[in-house]
């Protein structure tokens, strides 16, 4: 019951899935096997609030050091949630006026939206520009030349950073042209054009989005796949069953 | 420390002051809307049913003798006053607010400049009559006089224009947590600390609530319950949609997905996952193998000689470019060294010795210059969201720069 | 001096960072931008399909990467209004729903007044499931999204009437912040369907995600200089969106950029400066 049901609920579903695949017959299967996995995805969602709500009103029941900001955790949460699931401040749809409830939850104006708008949209750009602080401080005391492995990441780091922005091109515009120049002192027939690779603006687009980072990045893909393969087999064929806890 | 709590009073006391006086000068985190109206009625035949039905292309489900109508739309409604509909049912009226203060911003500030009361910018109909007094003494040139009536003639589209303090208040509270979760640099404080538990509280609300209306009311709901649906939250499902039981599975799985939070038998919502787990083993199955695997091991097949070649202004071949062409054909051959010594690197079932051990080493050195590139975007794409909460700190908030 | 910088308080160096990004906001700091060959691919991957094609606009990223990725967003709708492209318009992202009415409906409602919902453009909103919900609506779209983002029957909105699944797209612009994202629309989309993807991504992905180039992927726009550069390319070839200052997002951005990047260059170059000074004195090794 604790494990072997689930055992093969996985094994049925993962082949189900790989089946609908290849037989046109099943494909329907898979369809709705993947739209039961969107659905519990919502689920996955009311869990995770859920434990959210747990383990801080616990927090607060046993005044545990910081409570005080698990009763903002948790009024936020409420707030938003109520806010939300009753579309305070939403009017009904122009096109369905009759139906008060059909209006859109995120309505401009409503309060769904301002609590978006006002507080997470906010909130979560800017711990996200943090990292622009936090990178620069990395950058003045970990970025270190300690080996050739270490200078090569140095090096390219400073070309892109460099070559993503203007700087990259007026440091480098004279490059090309010089070049020409000195094509020409060797008579060798040259444009322009044919040197425009060794502006560092260019020297970037190549490293970083062509050339080596292209070839490693595939190294890299192929790497992960075969590994992502073998775990998801190790999973249908029911060797992985860590996924099952103990007991 | 009692020196710092001096120099941090001292700071708050004249940042306070800077922001009053900017607030009541400027038009610092003003935000401005522009109303929508709504009212509704539903009209039907004057005359009772007897009368000979309409033709109606609409749904099947909406009776069709009877419509509703916008009456904020279509004031004159000319067929009830003409007699041949009349009025059912009334709904009450509401309206819907957008921001206009990329709008309505530049406008007030060229009125400032022109010398005249920014405010006036709300009552279009007014502010003209005002610029044309102004014109008339002399206070305004005639450029002046059409730049500002054209420019705020555009908003008489507008039905209503005006300030939304609810907004105006959510610049401000927008701009208290940015500086909230920023004072962190500085060091771990309350601000933070309450800033933190916000986002961490409204995220969790937001996505089981956006889950709800998205998913759980229009996937699952509208499949189980259609009639019932139809009737109340989703009237714009279609009227064949038939109910399929079968989607009571699903619905179970959430109900044992959420028994773990119950204190005893929670193992059950081990079921759920496993579904879970074997649907995502599958696709990803698939999806690495074809994609990643056998997708990149063809993309990387790839010519290590690329000619190219020189294309006149009329679009005729004149021959093949010798330096376009070893820039090419070196590009291919690092992209195919780079991915074998990568790919050897990665190899561990062989011991990294010798003829296996110097080709992982210069695959380390492909990897490593990838990794720098990857740095450099990295710090790339962090100054850009930093740029970005800086523009509305100080467009939007302190009004010291063009809002975006 | 040595001792000084080698115990330098980082806060001194966030100060300089805030600075590095706020002075030249401040003072509008712009620089050109010049467009490089893979942002003129994708430009003419959207510019070479025939008027009115159908294009789906995964907006998968939330507003921890709006500084990024929003230009990108706008520029890309901008550039499918000006070509009558019908825009499907859907989040993998639960925060990344309003993207769609920020960086989507709005401009068309406001810039391109023409332009109807459900005949030029639908928001079909947001579905959690990942990848799941890709592998569905690769074989059938109505299936998932039962009704669009108003809650209208996918099967009542004329512009979907006769879609059966996203292999009846013509192009899929994918802007993303992570994952679900591109690489998800490449492998369960782009590459067992050769549905084309052009896409745009934050920094952090954009080097992950060329080895798609060019087979399962026509191209990417990687972070705020992708997209100035985008930016840059639709005003050129469009007069209008050039005097339209929000169309100029981007480039506005790449001011703070170019002096951000400065100083992590003297930043790592101070570092390593002080490491050598260090290693020769024997302190670090």
């Amino acid at each position: 019951m604790k494990r072997t049901i689930p055992l093969l609920i996985a094994i049925v579903a993962g082949f189900v899935v790989i089946l609908s695949t290849f037989v046109p017959y099943t494909e329907s299967w898979g369809e709705k096997g993947m739209i039961w996995f969107d659905i519990l995805a919502v689920g996955a969602f009311v869990l995770g609030g859920g434990n959210l709500l747990k383990l801080h009103l616990e927090k607060i029941s046993g005044q545990r050091p910081g409570w005080m900001y698990s009763v903002i955790i948790i009024l936020s949460f409420v707030i938003t949630l109520v806010i939300g699931l009753l579309e305070v401040g939403v009017h009904p749809n122009p096109m369905y006026p009759e139906y008060a409830w059909a209006g859109n939850y995120l309505e401009e104006g409503a309060g769904f939206w301002w609590i978006y708008q006002y507080v997470i949209y906010p909130l979560t750009s800017t711990m996200f520009a943090m990292l622009a602080f936090y990178v620069a401080s990395a950058a003045f005391r970990a970025f270190r030349a300690k080996n050739f492995e270490a200078t090569l990441l140095l090096v390219t780091a400073f070309i892109v950073l460099l070559g993503r922005t203007y700087a990259g091109v007026w440091l480098s515009a004279w490059i090309p042209p010089t070049m020409v120049d000195i094509c020409d002192f060797f008579n060798i027939a040259t444009t322009v054009e044919d040197w425009r690779t060794l502006r560092i603006d260019r020297l970037t687009e190549w490293l970083a989005l062509d050339g080596p980072t292209k070839g490693a990045g595939r190294a890299i893909l192929i790497g992960i796949a075969l590994g992502v393969v073998s775990v998801s087999l190790k999973i249908l064929l029911g060797v992985d069953r860590s996924y099952l806890g103990q007991d | 420390m009692n020196r710092e709590k001096l120099i941090w009073t001292i700071i708050f006391v004249i940042g306070v002051g800077a922001l009053g006086w900017r607030f009541f000068t400027t038009n610092m985190s003003m935000t401005y809307v522009a109303g929508t109206d709504y009212e509704f009625v539903e009209v039907g035949p004057a005359q009772s049913s007897d009368a000979p039905a309409q033709p109606s292309d609409k749904d099947a489900k909406t009776e069709p003798e009877t419509r509703w109508v916008n009456l904020a739309e279509d004031p004159d409604l000319k067929e009830v006053q003409s007699g041949q509909e009349k009025v059912i049912k009334k709904l009450e009226p509401w309206t819907t607010y957008r921001d206009i203060s990329m709008e309505v911003l530049p406008i007030q500030s060229a009125f400032k400049s022109a010398g005249l009361d920014p405010s006036l910018v709300l009552d279009p109909v007014d502010a003209k009559r005002q610029i044309d007094v102004a014109a008339q003494d002399g206070l305004i040139n005639d450029t002046q006089k059409t730049d500002l009536s054209m420019r705020v003639g555009a908003l008489e589209r507008y039905p209503e224009v005006g300030l939304s303090w609810q907004r105006t208040l959510g610049v401000w509270i927008a701009a208290f947590f940015t500086l909230a979760i920023m004072s962190f640099l500085y060091r771990d404080n309350p601000f933070y600390k309450v800033a933190e538990a916000v986002v961490i509280g409204a995220s969790a609300g937001y996505v089981m609530v956006a889950g709800f209306w998205t998913t759980f009311v229009k996937n699952l709901l509208v499949v189980l319950f259609p009639g019932a649906m139809r009737e109340s939250l989703v009237p714009g499902l279609k009227a064949d949609q038939a109910p399929d039981y079968i989607y009571i599975i699903p619905l179970i799985m959430i109900v044992l997905l959420l028994w773990r939070l119950a204190p005893k038998g929670g193992w059950i919502s081990r079921w759920p996952l496993a579904f879970f787990i074997g649907v995502t083993a599958g696709f990803r199955l698939i999806g690495y193998l074809e994609a990643d695997f056998l997708g990149q091991i063809a993309a990387g097949v790839i010519p290590l000689y690329v000619p190219v070649e020189v294309v006149s202004a009329s679009g005729t071949v004149e021959g093949v470019s010798a330096w376009l062409t070893i820039w090419a054909s070196f590009s291919n051959i690092v992209i195919t060294l780079a991915t074998l010594t990568g790919l050897v690197y990665f190899f561990f079932s062989v011991e990294h010795r010798g003829i296996v051990g110097r080709t992982a080493k210069v695959g380390i050195w492909f990897l490593m210059v990838a990794f720098g590139a990857m740095f450099g975007f990295t710090v790339m794409g962090r100054i850009a969201l930093l740029s970005q909460r800086l523009e509305f700190m100080f467009g939007n908030w302190l009004d010291l720069i063009q809002r975006i | 001096m040595y001792q000084f910088l080698k115990n330098l308080d980082r806060r001194w160096v966030f100060l300089l960072m805030g600075l590095a990004v706020a002075i030249p906001i401040l003072t509008n700091l712009t620089f050109p931008e010049e467009t490089s060959p893979m942002v003129k691919d994708i430009y003419q991957a959207i510019e070479d399909l025939p008027d009115g094609s159908r294009i789906l606009m995964a907006y998968d990223y939330d507003p921890g990467s709006m500084g990024e990725l929003q230009p990108m967003a706008k520029a890309f709708t901008r550039q499918c209004a000006e070509k009558n492209h019908k825009l499907y318009y859907m989040a993998l992202w639960p925060l990344g729903e309003p993207m769609i009415d920020i960086a989507g409906a709005r401009i068309l409602m406001e810039e391109y007044p023409h332009y109807k919902y459900g005949e030029d453009y639908v928001n079909l909103g947001f579905k959690p499931g990942a990848e799941a919900v890709i592998t569905v609506i690769v074989t059938d779209l109505p299936k998932l999204f039962i009704t669009d983002q108003q809650g209208t029957s996918f099967n009542d909105i004329p512009m979907c009437r006769n879609i059966r699944n996203i292999q009846q797209m013509d192009l899929i612009v994918s802007i993303s912040a992570g994952d679900p994202g591109t690489k998800q629309w490449v492998q369960y989309a782009g590459t067992p369907y050769d549905i084309p993807i052009v896409a745009g991504v934050t920094g952090v992905q954009a080097t992950q995600l060329v080895a798609y180039i060019p087979d399962q992927l026509i191209g990417l726009l990687g972070a705020i200089k992708g997209a100035a550069e985008y930016e840059q390319i639709l005003d050129d070839n469009f007069p209008h969106i050039n005097d339209n200052p929000d169309a100029q997002e981007a480039k506005k951005r790449m001011g703070p950029q170019l002096v951000g990047h400065a100083l992590m260059v003297a930043l790592i170059i101070l570092g390593n400066i002080l490491y050598f000074v260090g290693r020769r004195r024997g302190e670090e090794r």
